[in-house]
């Protein structure tokens, strides 16, 4: 029973990390409608700069401040350069999950061919354990648990309280009806691509110092575990995906305690191979993605 | 053009100024050499057969359709091809046709939404500007959109365009599917109250007796060209009209 | 060295095979399989699991005690067989009512989630390690033999590849790809098509795995990451979507040249990092770059040029040009006495002639209901439409009858009410089978294939294609080559008779607006209907292609044909229609000739008050 309860603990931190990642990635595709397979490799860039900086001596904290800007920035510019003039050369929705795939594959193996395909580990202090109602948790963890509910309680503000996410809400509800309120959607979605990636370099970073080790292909596994949370959640709703974060950490953690520790990637992409099938319309279509941000 | 000054003495200075405007979609022309000129507190409606490229002509106007060639004037200002945004923003209100309101959003969110651009207390006055003229809007403040009934929605959709008091506003057939009776007060309560208000207002309307007997003057426009522009009682007054809208062949000979 | 050639020659073939497999799902029928090694891996194990004796020790202590001890070639046959099946299974279970982009990803899920379960159980089938010490499939695969071997099973694999992916078959794939929708309005069962692709291609993926393994020897997961499906896709796009030499060099190229061949460059090799990740880059970039400049690929799809040459003589006939006075007379019930025969097409004249009236009604709907949200679109409308009759369909913006004219075509279920054709109850038939009872219909979209030619457009359209059966892809050629000369030649007195013969062999892509209408009443004319549905085939249109398309519907309608047109273009209506139905607000408000309708004071209510 202990044991038990440690797994859901586990599963509370891991989906914690998770709910960052994949509101991020959820938003992205709700707002410009690009479902991009890079944002895995992205996430193992922001871990490798993390863990570059960290080796360098850079309180954590601040390592992840750099690393989200840096990630943004990149996010932004993948935009910009690639997705934006595929679509506008007429690519269709299959072409361009084609090419996010492709672009995932080139920043991955960068990032090989850079800091190599070794198993890294942070040198961190997960700092003491503390114990409570059965869960027992890393300080580190309880502090990315932290995190993850203050960015989730800042995006929430964000779309509620301020005129950017008024924009952000418009722009994915209706692109044209934005437009007729004065609402700059090209920059709106510029600014979705700088804060998704953001939100993608702190979970990348968060994910890279609670794992024991990883290597260049952290992203590439963690995007279906953020694939799952999103269509759990309705692709393009980010407090479904905050929610689906949670079930598939907690489940996918159950689900290594009573078994072999591989369940639990088994346990993540069957719950998104189940979803897919038993869904199999308006998720991706047009008309979820209107659906907007929406709970 | 019998210009008998009928509308001189209610129409002020040129808004809109549109000339020989050709526009459509990817590589198709749809409407070409399109003229037409709105003036300030006038009411202008722009009709037509089914498939005339009234529509066209809007969105080509709002900058979301390819423009072909020609030009748009926006108080004397050359605004062509200026994006949709931007025209918001110099004063020009558009309300597209079917999907008008932000569905998941409640009545109050969809008006706030309409004042975007607006500071917070600019944005209050605005709201409270709107709710004035469309007292019935205020009940329904909380409820979402999607739950308003056709007429109510088109409400919202004016009242959004409205919160930046536009000095044009430009609707594209804000009847489509409402009953007579709502048609009638869309058109000859709302709009025509609107241009009386101070706000001009361009009118595409499918509906075209009622467009007729409430605008100051209009465009009847066959196959993606005008062929008539005139007084609007003139029009309604003008036999052939029938046939140009049920196909005759005056209709074809007129629009060239 | 002589190993090293006889590697790199192995590895092309085996690859061309899969990469062959990929192209025929996505280059070819337009079905993006994120998937695909997932087929490889299958019968990769498939052929180890039949090929390994009972018990075999591998190694590490532990030992594999599933092995059947088959030979070789059954082996191979039994990976096939695999690969059908699971790639039938997965196409059933995943294409049926899924978006291709979809598709793609539930395929890439499918694969992550075997990959992972694969890995995780060791005593299933070798887990992370994998199985190993599998034999060869009894050619030896150090000597040139292996070669021989690949090679034979390249060229029969080509052999049934060219089955699916040229001739009328490969045509009718590629219009699926191209326009889904239309293609289904032509009688195509889209549903099916691409099962059979996902078995063919499943079966090709899986015979190269088998001859993979049988070649290395072992087969573990880290073998077949979805990196490798990456690899193909990379094949088939970089050398040319659709087009199987285009694949052939693509796989030269990518996996071969690049991925293999650069292992054995001293240079690069003596840096692994260099070798394998600068490798993965460079296809990814490659990839990219063909996308963004150059989509169609090294060698782009190509296709066979039509020509009349080599069909048999026919009566070629004069280009339909009777002045319009003529018809409206005919149309107002005015048959002219000496109609020439000129104006006849053979391409009608299995059909009886009627003149100037109308038949008995084919074509019936009672009580239809449609509803969008609560609103009635289509509100107990009844209509029927007569053999040798046109039928208009008019009325305002919104009066439902785009929607009318959908459920008689069978692309929008009514809420209630009934269809039927020649008395046979056809509500809940879809699409493709109205097409073959003789229904058939246009959209307003006037969708080409545009990758096809535009004579290929229209053998598209031809019913009842023998080479679309599982004989006629059995037999081959000589099965199908009369009625395809026959479908060739009806094409071109089409092309004629709408003065676009000059652009036979144009792809359908270049055709302009009006153009493309034209090809779309040309394929429902192809499609020999008993009713035809047109939805609004003057829209855009200019004048003079508006005339060659009356002129066409009046004389299919005199060889007996239904036809009902929804037009927006009320001249028009008046010049090619007998009745005319009136619809607004979901309701049918009056019917008569359309001279009439115009005086009609509600008809004019209607129109002016929307």
């Amino acid at each position: 029973m202990s044991g038990l309860m440690e797994a859901i603990g586990f599963g509370l931190a891991s989906g914690a990390v998770l709910s960052i990642g994949s509101v991020g990635l959820t938003v992205q595709f709700g707002v410009s409608g690009v479902f991009n397979l890079a944002y895995g490799s992205l996430l193992t860039v922001s871990a490798f700069i993390g863990y570059w900086l960290v080796e360098q001596g850079l309180n954590l904290w601040v390592a992840m401040v750099v690393v989200s800007v840096a990630t943004g920035v990149l996010s932004l510019m993948l935009n910009r350069g690639i997705y934006v003039p595929l679509q506008r050369r007429g690519a269709s929705p299959l072409t361009l999950i084609v090419a996010t795939l492709y672009v995932a594959t080139f920043i991955q193996y960068l990032v090989a061919l850079i800091a190599g395909d070794q198993q890294v580990s942070f040198a961190l202090q997960a700092g003491s354990e503390r114990s409570f109602i059965g869960f027992r948790l890393t300080t580190l963890q309880i502090e990315f648990i932290a995190l993850a509910v203050a960015l989730m309680l800042a995006f929430h503000l964000l779309l509620t309280a301020t005129k950017l996410g008024r924009a952000l809400r418009a722009t994915a509800g209706n692109r044209t009806l934005a437009r007729a309120c004065g609402i700059r959607t090209a920059r709106v979605v510029d600014f979705t691509w700088l804060v998704t990636g953001m939100m993608c370099g702190a979970a990348g970073l968060a994910l890279a110092a609670t794992t024991v080790a990883f290597d260049f292909n952290l992203g590439s596994l963690f995007l279906f575990y953020m694939v799952a949370a999103l269509l759990l959640g309705g692709a393009g709703h980010p407090y479904g995906a905050m929610l689906g974060a949670i079930v598939i950490g907690v489940s996918s953690q159950v689900a290594a305690f009573y078994g072999n520790p591989q369940l639990s990637d088994v346990v993540a992409f069957g719950i998104m191979v189940v979803i897919l099938l038993v869904r199999p319309r308006g998720i991706f279509s047009h008309s979820g993605a209107t659906s907007g941000l929406e709970a | 053009m019998a210009d008998e000054g009928c509308h001189d003495d209610m129409a002020g200075e040129v808004l809109l100024e549109v000339q020989s405007l050709s526009a459509g979609y990817g590589n198709v022309e749809i409407v070409s050499g399109v003229s037409l000129k709105v003036s300030e507190g006038e009411m202008v409606a722009l009709v037509g057969p089914n498939g005339a490229g009234k529509s066209t002509v809007l969105r080509g106007l709002a900058g979301v359709i390819r423009v072909f060639d020609g030009t748009v004037k926006f108080l004397g200002k050359e605004v062509t091809r200026h994006p949709l945004e931007s025209l918001v923003r110099q004063g020009i209100g558009y309300i597209p046709q079917g999907d008008d309101t932000f569905p998941h959003l409640t009545v109050k969110e969809n008006l706030e939404m309409g004042g975007y651009l607006l500071a917070t207390n600019e944005r209050r006055q605005a709201m409270s500007h709107v709710l004035d003229r469309w007292p019935q809007l205020v009940p329904m403040l909380k409820r979402r959109a999607s739950t308003l009934s056709g007429g109510q929605q088109k409400m919202v959709a004016l009242g959004r365009a409205m919160m930046l008091r536009p000095r044009l506003i430009m609707l594209d057939e804000p009847t489509a599917g409402l009953s007579d009776e709502l048609t009638r007060m869309v058109i000859t309560d709302i709009a025509l109250g609107l241009a009386r208000a101070g706000t001009s207002v361009l009118l595409v309307e499918q509906k075209a007796r009622v467009a007729l007997e409430t605008a100051d003057r209009a465009y009847v426009l066959v196959n993606g060209r005008v062929a008539m522009d005139a007084p609007a009682t003139e029009i309604l007054a003008d036999e052939s009209m029938a046939e140009v809208f049920l196909g005759g062949r005056s209709g074809a000979e007129r629009a060239g | 060295m002589r190993y090293y050639v006889i590697l790199l020659t192995v590895y092309l073939g085996i690859d061309t095979i899969a990469a062959w497999g990929l192209n025929l799902e996505y280059g070819v029928a337009g079905v993006a399989n994120l998937g695909y090694i997932l087929l490889i891996a299958a019968g990769g194990y498939t052929y180890a699991v039949l090929r390994l004796p009972h018990a075999v020790n591998l190694g590490t202590g532990a030992s594999y005690i599933g092995g059947l001890s088959w030979p070789g070639w059954a082996s191979i046959l039994g990976a096939l067989v695999i690969g059908a099946l699971l790639g039938g299974l997965l196409g059933l279970v995943a294409v049926r009512r899924i978006r291709l982009d979809y598709f793609a990803l539930v395929m890439f899920g499918f694969e992550i989630l075997a990959w992972t379960l694969v890995g995780a159980f060791p005593n299933f089938l070798g887990g992370q390690q994998g199985l190993f010490f599998i034999s060869d499939p009894g050619v030896s695969n150090a000597s040139w033999d292996y070669v021989i071997l690949v090679a034979v099973v390249c060229v029969v694999v080509w052999l049934v590849l060219r089955r699916f992916s040229g001739g009328p078959v490969g045509r009718t794939l590629r219009a699926i790809r191209d326009a889904p929708a239309a293609a289904a309005g032509l009688g195509k069962n889209l549903f099916a098509w691409r099962i059979v692709v996902q078995v063919v291609g499943g079966a090709m993926a899986a015979v190269s795995g088998a001859l993979l393994v049988g070649f290395i020897g072992a087969w573990s997961p880290p073998a077949w990451t979805s990196l490798e499906t990456l690899l193909f896709l990379t094949a088939v796009i970089v050398g040319g979507l659709g087009s199987d030499a285009g694949t052939f060099v693509g796989t030269a190229v990518v996996p071969v040249l690049i991925v293999q061949g650069v292992q054995f460059l001293p240079a690069v090799s003596s840096i692994p990092q260099l070798s394998s990740d600068g490798t993965m880059m460079l296809f990814s970039l490659a990839t990219l770059g063909f996308l963004f400049w150059r989509s169609q690929g090294i060698v782009p799809e190509r296709r066979p040029k039509v020509s009349l040459a080599n069909v048999a003589p026919i009566q070629r006939t004069r280009i339909g040009s009777s002045a319009p006075s003529e018809y409206h007379e005919r149309v107002n019930g005015v048959v002219s006495p000496n109609s020439s025969p000129n104006s006849e097409f053979d391409t009608f004249e299995q059909l009886p002639r009627r003149r100037g009236g109308a038949g008995p009604v084919i074509l019936r709907a009672e009580h239809v209901i449609v509803s969008y949200g609560g609103v009635k679109a289509v509100a107990d409308v009844g209509f029927e439409a007569a053999e040798g009759e046109v039928t208009g369909l008019i009325g305002p913006n919104g009066a439902g009858k785009s929607t009318l004219l959908r459920v008689l075509r069978g692309t929008q279920p009514p809420d209630s009410g009934r269809v039927e054709l020649a008395g046979t109850d056809l509500t809940r038939v879809p699409v493709h089978r109205r097409v073959r009872q003789g229904l058939v219909g246009t959209s307003q979209l006037a969708e080409p294939f545009a990758r096809l030619t535009v004579i290929e457009n229209l053998l598209v359209a031809a019913q009842d294609q023998r080479a679309e059966t599982l004989r006629g892809l059995v037999a081959g050629r000589p099965s199908w080559r009369r009625e395809e000369s026959e479908f060739v030649t009806r094409a071109h007195e089409l092309l004629d008779r709408f003065r676009l013969a000059g652009k036979a062999n144009d792809r359908a892509g270049t055709l302009s607006g009006g153009e493309r209408k034209m090809l779309d009443v040309m394929r429902a004319f192809m499609a020999r209907p008993r009713v035809l549905l047109m939805d609004e085939p003057m829209a855009g249109v200019t004048p003079a292609i508006c005339d060659r398309i009356e002129t066409a519907l009046l004389e299919l309608a005199d060889t007996g044909v239904a036809i009902v047109v929804v037009e927006h273009d009320l001249a028009s209506i008046g010049r090619i229609c007998g009745r005319v139905v009136v619809m607004a607000v979901g309701k049918v408000i009056e019917t008569g000739r359309m001279s009439e309708l115009r005086a009609s004071e509600a008809v004019q209510q209607a129109y002016l008050n929307g």
